[in-house]
């Protein structure tokens, strides 16, 4: 029997299971717990184990779909909530990275992609994992972020501000990589560093959001945070067109970046 | 009325006419700007950002240096993202763009001179993703220009030294290409999974497939593009003679965004 998809509901059940009890013992300790910090990170090993085997399944890098990609997501956002209560101690990041690791992967329960033993030629390049993956991390760290500005707006006494900056500033500096990393893969694919195609116009759009909100300055008014965290939230959205949003548009018909059809 | 409400004022306005002005044209024909005649603007613009430099305390330099013109420069770099993203055919040489980038470029050089200025140690971090998108944007938009694209289709043994613009213009190369082999492999629904090209370019023998072009002297690179299951290789030649600044200015960009990620925000 190949160890793939057919058993991602039983093994995410239990990584979202060790998630769960971590976030809850991290609840429950007002300093950082290493029960939490260590069932997080079993969660994270599960994960893991479940991407190597599919790999494996696959033999390839489960990179290409959807379906992979809110894999990878979820792992990362696991991941990111799991760095970021080991780094700065926020008891409560462990609860909203499950629940959207969780989302991530009733997704993938709910509705399996097809998959594909062979990848595209234009996907057969060294580029692709760590381009993918450091884009990846970055949407983990940049959804962290935007959880903390939603906190932010429903509750008035949360400073989440210099929390959401040390977020954003390693999820730009990872979403700027993976954006370059695919300026230099499109020149040797396609011939150019950058084409304003759909996706790539979407990916400038976040882009040029999410430093517009490392660029405004602090102040401590309560409009002026409002402005950031909305600024933020919005940035997340462009990042969810640039992401999959695109492909229901008009314009993604031309686009380069189409893989599944 | 407020010198602010004033400034934004102005800029709606200067925003509207250029948005009108797009819903009457086409866009412009970059073409037209071919070197030497991008070189030469590029050079008038570097004169009056160093005008603008040295008449920083009047109203246009502090506006051009201000918080304002960081957000108006990040906002349209969002707002043209957005539009582009949407359009089924981009309009990337429209006049609002080439406004956007211009005034970002502008931005950018003063707020890269003022970071020297002020710095009392070399700052690294800033200096490369301030350079770094300073080159790339640079030699992106005047280098446009210079670009050319051309096209040929071979079969099996077939030589050319005529390509094709995407216009339909025959163009002589100045060099011979051949095809001597091509391969082509789909699964089993018909889907590609492999395609490559044996040629000979000028004498060289080289295998074209996707991801792995072909190098020629200065700027140009040689690609497969089609699927080959017709028998037929399109090979398409592509001259850019500013693609290493662009290479420079991503690698500057590349270790600033390491930095980003590692250093975090400074207090």
């Amino acid at each position: 029997m190949e160890l793939g998809w057919n058993i991602f509901a039983y093994i995410a059940s239990g990584a979202i299971l060790l998630s769960v009890a971590g976030a809850i013992v991290a609840l429950r300790h007002k300093e950082r717990s290493t029960a939490a910090t260590l069932l997080s990170t079993l969660a994270i090993m599960v994960m893991v184990m479940f991407v190597g085997m599919l790999w494996h399944t696959l033999q390839r890098p489960p990179l290409r779909t959807m379906g992979e990609t809110r894999l990878w997501y979820s792992l990362f956002m696991l991941v990111a909530g799991t760095v970021t209560y080991y780094r700065w101690h926020y008891r409560w990041i462990l609860s909203f990275s499950t629940l959207m690791a969780t989302v991530f992967i009733v997704i993938n329960i709910l509705r399996p992609e097809i998959h594909d033993e062979s990848l595209m030629p234009a996907l057969q390049s060294a580029w692709f994992i760590p381009h993918v993956s450091v884009y990846m991390f970055s949407y983990s760290l940049l959804g962290c972020a935007t959880l903390l500005a939603v906190c932010g707006i429903v509750n008035r006494k949360l400073e989440v501000r210099e929390g959401i900056d040390k977020l954003l500033y390693g999820g730009i500096g990872l979403f700027t990589v993976g954006m370059l990393t695919g300026a230099l893969w499109a020149k040797e694919a396609w011939g150019a560093y950058w084409s304003w195609d759909a996706k790539e116009a979407w990916a400038a759009a976040t882009w040029g959001l999410y430093l517009l909100a490392i660029h405004l300055p602090a102040r401590s008014t309560r409009r002026a945070n409002v402005a950031y965290y909305a600024i933020v939230i919005t940035a997340f959205m462009s990042l969810q067109m640039c992401w999959y949003g695109v492909n229901y548009l008009p314009s993604a018909k031309q686009s380069v970046h189409t893989y599944n059809q | 009325m407020s010198k602010s409400k004033h400034r934004w004022l102005i800029i709606s306005i200067v925003a509207m006419v250029l948005v009108t002005i797009d819903a009457m044209i086409d866009g412009v024909d970059i073409a037209l700007f071919a070197f030497p005649l991008n070189v030469l603007l590029a050079l008038l613009w570097i004169i009056v950002v160093a005008r603008l430099w040295h008449k920083r305390n009047t109203t246009i330099g502090e506006f051009m240096l201000s918080a304002d013109a960081t957000k108006i420069s990040l906002g349209l770099m969002a707002v043209v993202g957005i539009v582009l993203g949407t359009q089924a055919e981009p309009k990337t040489t429209s006049i609002s763009v080439i406004t956007a980038i211009i005034f970002t470029l502008t931005h950018l050089s003063l707020i890269i001179l003022r970071g020297w200025r002020n710095a009392k140690g070399i700052r690294w971090r800033f200096t490369f993703l301030h350079c770094g998108l300073w080159l790339l944007l640079g030699a992106g938009f005047w280098g446009a220009p210079d670009r050319s694209v051309v096209r040929m289709a071979l079969g099996e043994g077939e030589r050319s030294t005529i390509a094709y613009t995407t216009d339909g213009a025959a163009q002589e190369l100045g060099y011979e290409v051949e095809l001597c082999n091509l391969l082509s492999e789909q699964d089993g629904a018909g889907r590609l999974t492999k395609i490559e090209a044996d040629v000979v370019v000028d004498g060289k023998r080289a295998t074209l497939s996707v991801n792995h072009p072909m190098s020629k002297g200065v700027g140009t690179k040689i690609y497969i593009v089609n699927d080959g299951k017709d028998g037929y290789a399109v090979i398409e030649i592509i001259n850019e003679p500013w693609l290493y600044i662009s290479f420079i200015g991503i690698m500057m960009l590349l270790v600033g965004a390491i930095m980003m990620f590692a250093i975090g925000p400074k207090k």
